[in-house]
């Protein structure tokens, strides 16, 4: 089952792609031009639409994003996210590394299975029981 | 210090390799005639001139610095992985990260050639037409290359897991998603949508790299100032995502069986 997706995975993944391309295009925005009438014309001259909050007036809203609280909100929340990512990583590398360190300190004290490894502790136990008397 | 040398290796082998590209060449040329083409395109008063001529400018260095780093970075990884040139690199005491950041690091050495040289030409062209240089093409076009340093990144971790053409298409897409990331959003959050439509929404929304904030082209064009903490705090945004990204494609690489 795991090779016939994998191996459909470049079909799979073309059908996504085409799909959320044509769900973007549905999704921006299409604004229709409607004639208005008369009154509605007066009535919007003598009140200016609600602005946007980073919206200067001049009609492009993204021209200056910089003084949108919202960019750099967006900005530290993904700041933090990517933050709090390498610290989860460095714990876990961290607890891997300790892990495995424990273990190989473990080995050289309790592994006497092999026969050539438990002659050699023998060896250096004596050894240094002989300096020690000494 | 190992580990930076072996970077430093990978990434001069692979800045020289992209650097004599064919892609590269023609996209130069390329970018060096649309930039002359634009002085031809902007032809107001002075005043409207130049405003026009660093807009059409900017927006070609960038549309042509994407171009080149998706395309040498999509395809560096996995073309060593068909001509079999990764295998003798990896024999050698070299960790799989060490060998993704110096392609990465090889690929961005490539962009910054090219960005150089339509720097140059920009420069040039300010000179002849205004008499001075703009002071701010000195903060725009290291963040327009730290753009660009966010979607190498993303399609280096593409391409660690999928087949070049289809890596290219993702870059270029999550490129077009980047830029329009909050106009989106909103038209997405007008409409009524089910709860898990919409928390699969807000985690996209805040998974997808917010390029257009690295976009200072209006502050050169229309001579607007820009708060120094928002330039510090995205200059950090870029440097994080990039870190994240290749963290993403180093773990990625290391687990791919070779």
């Amino acid at each position: 089952m795991k090779q016939i997706i994998k191996n459909r995975a470049p079909w799979i993944l073309l059908s996504c792609i085409l799909l959320t391309l044509g769900s973007v295009t549905l999704l921006v925005p299409h604004h229709t031009v409607q004639a208005a009438s008369p009154s509605a014309v007066s009535h919007s001259a003598a009140r200016p639409a609600a602005a946007v909050a980073y919206d200067d007036g001049d009609g492009d809203e993204l021209l200056e994003h910089w003084n949108s609280p919202r960019y750099g909100a967006e900005e530290r929340v993904q700041i933090g996210g990517a933050a709090t990512g390498f610290l989860l990583l460095g714990m876990v590398v961290w607890g891997k590394r300790s892990r495995r360190t424990a273990s190989y300190a473990g080995l050289t004290l309790v592994d006497v299975s092999d026969p050539l490894k438990s002659e050699f502790l023998k060896s250096e136990q004596s050894l240094a029981k002989e300096r020690k008397a000494a | 210090m190992q580990a930076l040398r072996n970077i430093g290796i990978i990434g001069r082998i692979t800045m020289l390799e992209g650097a004599r590209k064919q892609v590269f060449h023609v996209l130069m040329l390329f970018a060096v005639f649309l930039i002359f083409g634009s002085a031809s395109l902007a032809k107001f008063d002075q005043h409207v001139q130049m405003k026009m001529l660093n807009d059409l400018c900017l927006f070609c260095v960038f549309l042509v610095s994407s171009v080149v780093a998706i395309t040498i970075t999509v395809t560096g990884v996995p073309g060593e992985m068909e001509q079999k040139t990764v295998y003798p690199v990896i024999a050698k005491p070299v960790a799989r990260w060490q060998f993704i950041c110096g392609k990465y690091a090889g690929a961005m050495g490539t962009v910054a050639i090219g960005m150089a040289i339509m720097a140059a030409t920009f420069t040039f062209l300010q000179l002849s037409y205004a008499g001075h240089l703009d002071m701010a093409m000195f903060y725009v076009l290291p963040f327009l290359y730290l753009e660009t340093a966010i979607l190498a990144a993303l399609a280096l971790w593409l391409s660690t897991w999928a087949s070049w053409p289809l890596a290219w298409f993702l870059s270029v897409l999550l490129c077009l998603l980047g830029n329009l990331k909050f106009p989106l959003y909103d038209s997405l959050m007008a409409r009524p949508q089910s709860g898990f439509n919409r928390v699969a929404i807000n985690t996209l929304y805040h998974l997808l790299p917010n390029l257009e904030s690295f976009n200072f082209k209006d502050a050169m064009v229309h001579h607007l100032t820009v708060p120094n903490a928002y330039l510090w705090q995205t200059a950090a945004y870029g440097i994080f995502y990039t870190a994240a990204l290749l963290t993403l494609a180093s773990l990625t690489f290391a687990r791919k069986e070779l």
